[in-house]
């Protein structure tokens, strides 16, 4: 009879300088052989459509029927969709996503805009911070962090062995508006219970000092609203980062209950901000009765292109575009005079406020963005990532270096047993900065790869599988270009990490969904069967 | 056979035109079970079974009327 093991194996996401692709698969092995499994995400990595032609990447396809969504950004939820068509006809086993209701919100509007069959939906169990519960063997206990969206969370997995595990997700200690953030007291308690790894966010960590919060990033926006008087608002946000509609609303009453002024009317604009703020509705954060609990003050949102953004005066708009860094979104649109709810033609001076810095590798964009912007005449703001600001209107939501200490202090000082700090979710780089920072708190550290596992006995001594020279990952196509009607192409693809080489692999063949008929097209087709019949009839 | 209330996608694309300047950030179910039934094509219960379907044709429609953006994926981290 063999030994039992519990082994965490990274599938994707611990990527050599692309950040995404995120999933992290648990197992357990018994000592009859039998294996159960759960897996930590399953997202979608940036693919760049104009060069690839390719939708975006996805890690492996998970064997477990059970995902721990840790929050509901696409670089960790993405593959959801895919994975359902990926799993069409192949297993009779229930999908269950257990996750927060924001992050089941994005999930479902992912699942929509892939045109993912109702009947096909996944199962959703809603977690609670702190409530324990049991899949496929694993003990779980849900953990809330503060990230950059709302309900974000952290997990401990308990192997029947009882080996705990603790996957932090991406994760900062500042306060979030919306819904529960970090919270020292609840890490701690969990921590007592013994942590043997602790898996850490590594993507800022070579940012000095703390992740800021998103208090700095309203005290920001005073200033804006300051040097925009009299003037139209145009700013764009993350849609799915909604803690930023909140910041931006809160700002918009401060400032107003502080001048004696009018507030502004926020209005956004953009598919996707539109359906997360119906998310936030759905999850119970109505942001106007918030803010007007908050500050007294009353504030409106519009969604563009209604009547009642359509009579506010330009000067008193606050305009909150999607699209930051100039992909094709509402922000660019505006800019290039294509959005048809936003106009920069008006009678008053326009101020363009970025509300998130530009994401590295996309400086050339950013900053085309920016110019454009500046070419009809927009006063323009948008913040440097490296260089101090004069303004503060974006916060990260990934832990800087001190978030990273913070985390791995707690942790070292209330886990009886000793606790193993392995970076996940950053460049090689930022990663071996995660490890300095724990090294420093008197933590062991391991430097693990893409593909590569770590298997734990019952007795709790650790090996490390080294990755494969190959990571295989699952390129996403479509082939009808029309988000209309998206008709997916999946196949493997190879990445030769040290040759730095892509081998393409073999197509994925899946079974496509029933295809809904329209009536007219089910009669064109009925007439045609009665044709084929009478011809068959002449025939015999 | 007709529009059933698990066809969020067709329900979508025949309601979007139809209703051009409705508001999409705001949640009214009532008012939206009621566009869906007295679609022509519509052949279902008059009580939608899930609130889920409700929010499905609410996504899509928006993403028709405002255009489907460049996933956010692009974002890298989702900062």
């Amino acid at each position: 009879m063999a030994e039992s093991v519990t082994k965490w194996e990274s599938a994707g996401g611990n990527n050599t300088k692309s950040i995404g692709g995120n999933g992290y698969e648990f197992s357990y092995t018994d000592k009859e052989g039998k294996v159960q499994y759960l897996q930590v995400d399953y997202g979608s990595m940036f693919a760049d459509k104009e060069k690839t032609g390719l939708e975006c990447y996805l890690p492996d396809i998970p064997k477990a029927n059970d995902i721990l969504i840790t929050h509901g950004h696409m670089d960790h939820v993405g593959g959801i969709p895919h994975l359902i068509n990926l799993r069409r006809g192949k297993t009779k086993e229930p999908l269950t996503l257990h996750c927060s209701k924001y992050s089941e919100q994005m999930i479902r509007n992912s699942l929509t805009s892939s045109r993912i069959p109702a009947e096909e939906f996944p199962i959703f169990h809603t977690i609670e911070p702190g409530k324990e519960f049991e899949v496929n063997g694993f003990k779980v206990e849900p953990f809330s962090v503060s990230h950059s969206i709302p309900e974000a969370s952290g997990f401990v997995v308990e192997s029947p062995d009882g080996v705990r595990i603790m996957t932090m997700g991406d994760f900062k200690t500042a306060p979030v508006p919306l819904g529960n953030g970090w919270d020292d007291e609840a890490v701690a308690k969990i921590a007592k219970k013994g942590i043997d790894f602790m898996f850490v966010d590594s993507t800022s960590a070579s940012s000095p000092g703390y992740s800021k919060g998103e208090n700095q990033v309203r005290e920001g926006l005073k200033d804006v609203l300051k040097e925009s008087e009299g003037g139209m608002i145009v700013s764009a946000m993350i849609s799915s980062s909604a803690h930023r509609l909140h910041t931006v609303a809160t700002a918009v009453a401060n400032y107003a209950k502080e001048t004696g002024t009018e507030p502004r009317t926020v209005i956004i604009d953009g598919a996707s901000l539109i359906n997360a703020r119906r998310a936030l509705v759905k999850c119970g954060y109505n942001i106007e009765e918030m803010v007007k609990e908050q500050t007294g003050i009353d504030i409106k949102i519009a969604t563009a292109g209604t009547k009642t953004a359509e009579n506010v005066p330009y000067d008193q708009r606050f305009y909150v575009c999607t699209g930051t860094q100039g992909e094709e979104a509402s922000f660019v649109k505006v800019a290039e005079g294509r959005n048809k709810n936003i106009s920069l033609d008006v009678p008053c001076p326009v101020h363009v406020y970025n509300l998130q810095s530009c994401i590295p590798g996309n400086e050339e964009q950013y900053k085309g963005l920016e110019q454009k912007f500046k070419d009809k005449g927009c006063t323009t703001y948008f913040p440097d990532r490296y260089k101090p600001n004069k303004i503060t209107v974006h916060a990260s939501g990934h832990s800087g270096a001190s978030d990273v200490a913070h985390a791995c202090h707690i942790v070292h000082e209330n886990s009886p047993r000793p606790t193993k700090v392995v970076p996940i979710h950053g460049a090689t780089e930022q990663r071996k900065k995660v490890m300095e920072i724990a090294q420093d708190e008197g933590m062991n550290t391991f430097l693990v790869r893409n593909f590569s596992a770590i298997s734990i006995d019952s007795e709790g001594r650790a090996t490390f599988e080294k990755a494969a020279p190959l990571e295989k990952w699952i390129t996403v196509k479509d082939l009808n270009n029309d988000f209309r009607k998206p008709y997916y192409e999946y196949a493997t693809m190879m990445m030769d990490i040290p040759n730095k080489k892509v081998i393409d692999g073999e197509k994925i063949y899946y079974k496509k969904p029933p295809k809904k008929q329209k009536p007219e097209e089910k009669k064109i087709n009925v007439e045609k069967k009665l044709q084929q019949i009478a011809i068959s009839k002449r025939c015999r | 056979m007709g529009l059933k209330w698990t066809d969020y996608a067709e329900i979508a694309e025949e309601l979007a035109p139809l209703y051009p300047d409705m508001d999409l950030a705001d949640i009214d179910y009532e008012d939206l079970t009621k566009k869906i039934v007295a679609l022509p094509d519509f052949e279902d219960s008059e009580k939608c079974p899930d609130e889920n379907l409700l929010d499905a044709v609410y996504s899509v429609m928006t993403e028709l009327v405002y255009g489907k953006e460049t996933d956010e994926v692009s974002s890298i981290d989702q900062d």
